[in-house]
Order: structure tokens, then sequence, then C-alpha cells
């Protein structure tokens, strides 16, 4: 970041290749699985960072940076759904080829826990939502998300917790064991 | 203990360890929290959730080439352009006006430049070499003698002498001294 900082072209290029990948992941993630929009804001996130690298403190993660740059992007696309009574679009998947070797019975109860999931997340609060991916998806440690969502320590590990609790009952019918509590 | 710290225990619990495999203490410790079905729904739903974001397939991000052209879109480069066209992509609102003012400015200078490059008026003292000579009516009274000295103008006039000098009157006499003086008077004072 320092060296594109100082001009040099070939440092952006660096950074895209080792970031683009999981900026891309958190916004397909975060935006409804909207490929062509994640793909959209991901482009937007790199202009900015070639735009104004005078912006990063060099104290700082650059990883952290990055996701808190993001975390606020997805904030303003809910905010601009909310203002059109828009809410979190499911996912269109594709169609994926049926594998010969694989069990129907099996696959269709993957697909179903995926759908079952995704509508889960798109259900939780945005704020638990962010923490519960940055967590689980982007295996980030609980300082570093304190970090970019900007709150304390203990204020993430209670989103995650109720987080858990609420795709967890969600959840319950898929659970093979079928637990009842 | 708060429920802070209890929740980061139990997270590390979840996703490492079944509710059988954990300790008595460690049991009783996350029986304190939640129950044991609550427990092993929540470690389900996390180890479900870690393999689903595994296996899930994201699409790839869009290729470095395309940020750079809609950097390069939102910055041309300076170097890579010809004047003119750099002048082009000068973003001025209202170039007509802009355009206009800029010609009037240049007008401005250039009128400035000519009044200071040696063409400016200079005042000048222009002396007159002629003298116009008008001729008034002077009437002069009667002598002792009972004789005008002098015509009158009109009637020089009609004799044919309009501009005539002073040195073309006759002289010699006091009165003929004094309207040469009257009429030198009345030259200067149309000058």
């Amino acid at each position: 970041m320092r060296f594109l900082q100082g001009g040099d072209r070939a440092a952006f290029g660096e950074l895209y290749q080792r970031y683009a990948q999981r900026m891309q992941g958190y916004f397909y993630r975060m935006l409804g699985q909207d490929a062509e929009l994640a793909s959209d804001h991901t482009q937007d996130l790199f202009l900015h960072i070639l735009e104004r690298p005078h912006l990063f403190d060099t104290q700082r993660k650059f990883s952290t940076w990055l996701y808190s740059i993001a975390s606020n992007r997805c904030k303003n696309v809910y905010r601009s759904w909310s203002r059109q009574k828009k809410v979190l679009p499911l996912p269109e998947k594709e169609q994926q080829p049926e594998t010969t070797d694989a069990d129907p019975v099996d696959h269709l109860d993957r697909r179903l826990f995926e759908t079952a999931l995704t509508v889960a997340l798109r259900d939780l609060p945005d704020a638990q939502r962010e923490c519960f991916v940055l967590r689980y998806q982007e295996e980030l440690g609980i300082r570093e998300i304190s970090e970019i969502v900007d709150c304390p320590e203990g204020t993430v590990k209670s989103r995650l917790h109720y987080a858990l609790r609420q795709l967890s009952r969600h959840l319950r019918p898929f659970n093979p064991k079928k637990i009842e509590s | 203990m708060n429920s802070e710290s209890i929740q980061w225990d139990l997270e590390f619990f979840l996703k490492s360890r079944s509710f059988q495999e954990l300790s008595p203490e460690q049991q009783s410790w996350v029986l304190q929290q939640i129950s044991q079905p609550e427990y092993e729904s929540q470690r389900w739903t996390l180890l479900a959730s870690a393999d689903y974001f595994r296996a899930d397939s994201v699409p790839p991000p869009p290729p470095l080439e395309r940020v750079l052209q809609r950097y390069e879109r939102r910055h041309p480069r300076q170097g890579n352009l010809s004047w003119l066209a750099q002048i082009s992509t000068w973003r001025v609102p209202a170039w007509q006006l802009t355009m206009a003012l800029i010609c009037g400015w240049l007008f401005g200078q250039w009128n400035i430049g000519q009044h200071h490059s040696g063409l400016s008026l200079v005042p000048q003292i222009v002396y007159q070499t002629d003298t116009i000579v008008r001729e008034i009516p002077v009437y002069i009274g009667l002598t002792s003698k009972g004789k005008a000295s002098y015509q009158s103008a009109s009637e020089e006039k009609a004799a044919g002498q309009t501009h005539s000098s002073p040195s073309t009157r006759p002289r010699g006499t006091t009165n003929s001294i004094a309207r040469d003086r009257d009429l030198l008077d009345l030259t200067v004072g149309m000058q």
C-alpha cells in the first residue's frame, strides 16, 4: 500500500490479486448473492483505493481498512433499499448439472438447506449478518471485526451469539439429528 | 463472568467438540448457558454454515483491466493527448460565455497595449504663423479740423481691401497708430 501511495501502479495490481476475490465474496454474501451487484461494488471499492490511496493509515492493517470501506458501502446499499422499500433479494442460482453418482435426495436436501440458509441470513438484522459473515465466511478475528464495524468486541460477540441462535432455529428442520428443544 | 466472555468460550466449544466430548466441568459450565439440545443445534448450524461457505463458489471478481480502464476513463493521462484534445477535456460550464469573456479580456489587453506603444496622444503647442484679420468697424470721432482721419471698415471692404495688412495703410498720424494697435489687440483677442 505504501508503494501505491507512492504512485506505483504495479502495487495496485498486486493488491487486487490478493484481495479482489475476498471482497467479491463479501459483497456477494452481503448483497443477496447478486453476482453482478457484487462485481460492481468490488470494482467501485478498488477504484476508490486507486483514487484515494492517501486515505489509508499505514499504521492500520490493510485488510481491516478494506473491509471497513466494504462494510460502509453495504450499509449505504441497505439504506438505499430501505428508502425504496426493497428487501434483500433471494439468489437466483443457476441450475448446476446433476452428478450421476450423487444421491438425488441428498442433493435436493443440500439445495434446500442452502436456500434456507440464504433466507435465514437475509432475515438477520444487518449488523448481525455482517458480523456472522465476517466471522464464519471471512474467518476474521473478533478484534478485527470490532474495528471493521466500529463497535466494542463484546458487542460483536453478542451479535454473533444472537445470529447463531436465530439461524439454528431457522435451520432446525434440516438438522439430521432432529433434536427438539 | 459476563455473557460476552461466556459467548467467546462457548463459540470455541461449539466449533471444536460435541457435547459428549466436553469434560464434565465443561458440560456443567455449558449447561449454565444453554441447554444440551440447543448446544447440539447451534453446533450443527455453525458447522453446516461453515461447510456451505467453503463449498459455495463465489463468482470471480471483475478482471483488473476493467478496473484500470474505468480509472483511465475517469482520469485520462494528460501526456497522451494533444493540447487541443486537452482543452476539449476541460469542463467549463457555459463555454460560450467563457469564450466571450476571454475574447473581451484579450481585446482589452490589446487596447491597453496600443495605448502604451507610442501612438498615444501627446499634447503639442502649435504656433499659428498666419494672422487672420477680421476687420471691425471702428468709428473715430472727428478731428479738430472737422475731417475724418479714416474710413470705416465697411467702406474699406467695399474698396476690395478685405485682407489688408497694417503695413499697407497710411501712416503718419497718431490716430493711425492707435488704429493699428486696436487691430492688433483684436487679432490677439481672436487667437
